[in-house]
Parts: C-alpha cells; sequence; structure tokens
C-alpha cells in the first residue's frame, strides 16, 4: 500500500467502524415522535348511542386515515372518518393510521352516551315542533327543549331570511 | 429476501448477456455484493443492520487514472420492532426497509490497488410497515399495514482496492434521507465487486 492510499484508507475505515458500531442504538422515545406529528380532532368527544360524530385527522401532508373504534363494538367508521355510535354505551379509543405511511398514528377518546329518557307529554304545554315552513333560506332554526312550553313567532327581514324566535306569550297569541 | 435471491439468476443472465455483446467504450461489467449498516439514527428506528445489498455496475477507465461506475444497487435491511407508546398504550411497530439505488461512482486511481472517488445515487427508499396499536391494554388490537416510498438524493465517499483483476473490495458511505419527515438515511457499506 502506497503513503497516499494509506491516508485514505484509515480515515474511510475509522467512519465505517463508526457508523458500524460506534453510535448508539434507537431508543423508543425517537420512535415516539411518529405518533406526535398526526392528531384527531375532536380528541375527547362525547355522542349518544346510534348518533353520529365526524371525526378529522390532522396530518400536515395531507391525505386520509385508516380509522378504527376499539373495542369494534363502540361502533362503526366511513373512510371519510365519519363514526356512527352502536347501541352499547361505554368508552371506547378511536385510533387514525395515516395510508400514506402506517406508523403515523392517532389516538382519541369517544363516549356513547345511553339514550336520553323519554320525554314526557302533558296536555297543558305546547311542544314545539319545529314544523316551520316557507323558509327563504330553507334553514329554519329550532332552539326549543321539548316540553317546554313555547310560541313560535315568525319574522321576515329585509334579506328575506327567515327567523323563528320562541318564547311564552302570556297573551296565548 | 426471497424476491432478492429469486432475481439473481435472472441478474446474473442478463449481466452476461450484456458483457458478451461488450459494453460500448471499452466498459466491463460486473455484479457487486455488499453488507449494509444503517449508519444514522433516523435510520436506524426504522432498519436494523446488516443489511444486504446486491447489484450490477460497468466500469470504463480513461488516462490519467480516472473511472466512471454506473451502477444499480438493491438493498434490503433487517427487520426492525419498536414499542413507540410503551406499556401505557401498547404499539407494536414492524418495519422492513429497502432501498433502490441508481447512481455512477466517479473514481481516481491513486495506484494499481486503490482508488478513492465520490458516489452519487438516486435512491428510492421503501418502508413496508405493520402497526399494531392495543389502545386498551388486554383488549382488542387495530392492525394496519402499509408500504411507504420515497425518492431522495444519495452522496457519499467511495474507497476501493484492487483485490485481483477481477474481484475488488470497498467501502463507502452514502448520505440521503428517507420519509415524509426527510430524516436522515446515512448508510456505511462493505462490498465486493466481481468483474465478469
Amino acid at each position: 500500500m502506497t503513503h497516499a492510499a494509506a491516508r485514505v484508507l484509515f480515515p474511510a475505515a475509522a467512519l465505517l467502524l463508526l457508523a458500524c458500531g460506534g453510535a448508539d442504538r434507537v431508543t423508543g422515545d425517537r420512535a415516539a415522535t411518529l405518533n406526535q406529528v398526526m392528531t384527531i380532532s375532536p380528541a375527547v368527544a362525547s355522542v349518544s348511542v346510534g348518533q353520529s360524530l365526524q371525526f378529522t385527522a390532522q396530518i400536515p401532508w395531507g391525505g386520509a386515515a385508516t380509522w378504527s373504534v376499539l373495542p369494534a363494538t363502540g361502533g362503526s367508521f366511513t373512510s371519510g372518518g365519519l363514526f356512527t355510535a352502536s347501541t352499547t354505551p361505554g368508552s371506547y379509543r378511536i385510533v387514525a393510521m395515516w395510508n400514506g405511511d402506517v406508523r403515523y398514528t392517532a389516538l382519541a377518546q369517544a363516549t356513547v352516551l345511553p339514550p336520553p329518557p323519554p320525554a314526557v307529554s302533558r296536555p297543558d304545554l305546547a311542544a314545539a315542533s319545529g314544523s316551520q315552513q316557507g323558509s327563504a333560506s330553507g334553514q329554519v332554526q329550532n332552539a326549543a327543549v321539548v316540553g317546554e312550553a313555547v310560541v313560535a313567532t315568525k319574522s321576515a327581514d329585509v334579506n328575506a331570511t327567515e327567523q323563528v324566535r320562541h318564547g311564552y306569550d302570556p297573551s296565548g297569541h | 429476501m426471497a424476491g432478492l435471491w429469486r432475481t439473481l439468476p435472472l441478474v446474473y443472465l442478463a449481466a452476461t448477456a450484456l458483457q458478451a455483446a461488450g459494453l460500448p467504450g471499452g466498459g466491463q461489467l460486473g455484479a457487486q455484493a455488499a453488507l449494509v449498516f444503517p449508519a444514522s439514527p433516523d435510520l436506524r428506528t426504522t432498519a436494523d443492520w446488516p443489511g444486504l445489498s446486491l447489484g450490477l455496475h460497468g466500469t470504463w477507465s480513461f488516462a490519467g487514472g480516472h473511472e466512471l461506475r454506473p451502477r444499480l444497487d438493491v438493498a434490503l435491511f433487517q427487520g426492525r420492532n419498536q414499542t413507540p407508546w410503551g406499556a401505557a398504550t401498547p404499539q407494536s411497530l414492524d418495519t422492513r426497509v429497502r432501498s433502490l439505488a441508481l447512481g455512477a461512482d466517479y473514481l481516481h486511481r491513486l495506484d494499481d490497488r486503490w482508488a478513492l472517488g465520490v458516489g452519487v445515487q438516486e435512491l428510492r427508499w421503501s418502508v413496508a410497515s405493520t402497526n399494531r396499536v392495543t389502545p386498551t391494554p388486554g383488549a382488542a388490537t387495530v392492525t394496519v399495514s402499509g408500504t411507504a416510498h420515497w425518492w431522495r438524493l444519495g452522496l457519499g465517499p467511495v474507497l476501493t482496492c484492487r483485490v485481483t483483476p477481477r474481484l475488488e473490495a470497498e467501502v463507502r458511505y452514502a448520505i440521503s434521507h428517507y420519509g415524509q419527515e426527510n430524516q436522515l438515511a446515512n448508510t456505511a457499506s462493505c462490498a465486493l465487486l466481481w468483474r465478469f
């Protein structure tokens, strides 16, 4: 071996040795960053049995995720992240894995609530039916609580947007 | 790995056919095998060592000790398992990394045996993953598998030693990146090159 060759061989060999065995092995902490890049919104949610809730995966690079609920008795997911609760109340974990690289994972919590008790029907109360018709905008918001005595009145503004107000009218109109 | 071994006879047949046809400009065809080591922590999260690399190359020699060596390398690293979330949320992440490198080495002959140069490659990194998450210990598990790919540039020094007229030993270091977060994916390798 010439002197020139030795000058390059030994640094190269040292570099190779350093690369092969000199550095520390990776720890789980570094790998855990894969689980901090992607998040689910909402992170904690409640939904009544049989109802649906839209979950969204916040992925820095866009794209879709694979959705799962565990245990699977909690409900079902569409590919777009729409969760439909089953009829089994309880606490469930939502898991999303990015389709672009399934190493990226995010977790959320969903609570499936039992159905509300049935409303008591009282003849002396007029329940708001919310059956207003003729909306100029097509959107009528009814904020009444079932069982509450209310009278619905309507008014139309200059923009022809229908508004519905609910309140107690002592005159009976 | 099985796929790699299955393709070997095909690669050998193609190489001998090319050699018989004769490379233009007096080039010589050869094949190489290497042990590859992930040399950056980011790559070691998904790849264990040693990996095995196989490939083909051509060598063109010019006046003044200059050589040009186009090459194709396919590397397969040992699989790796991680448990990123630890015991609180059991997760098992199995990964296996492959790379396909197409590039060329420029070498300068220092003497009859030794040559030093630089290699440039375009690398296609592939990470095959199986992600198993058990959000509640002891409960059901979600398992999703998939493979992600990225094209990245690789660059690094090469040192070769001609053992016989047909056999050459090589050490090289390649600086590259991979993954969606463009993490470092440096590799070091020790190879034997056989000239047909």
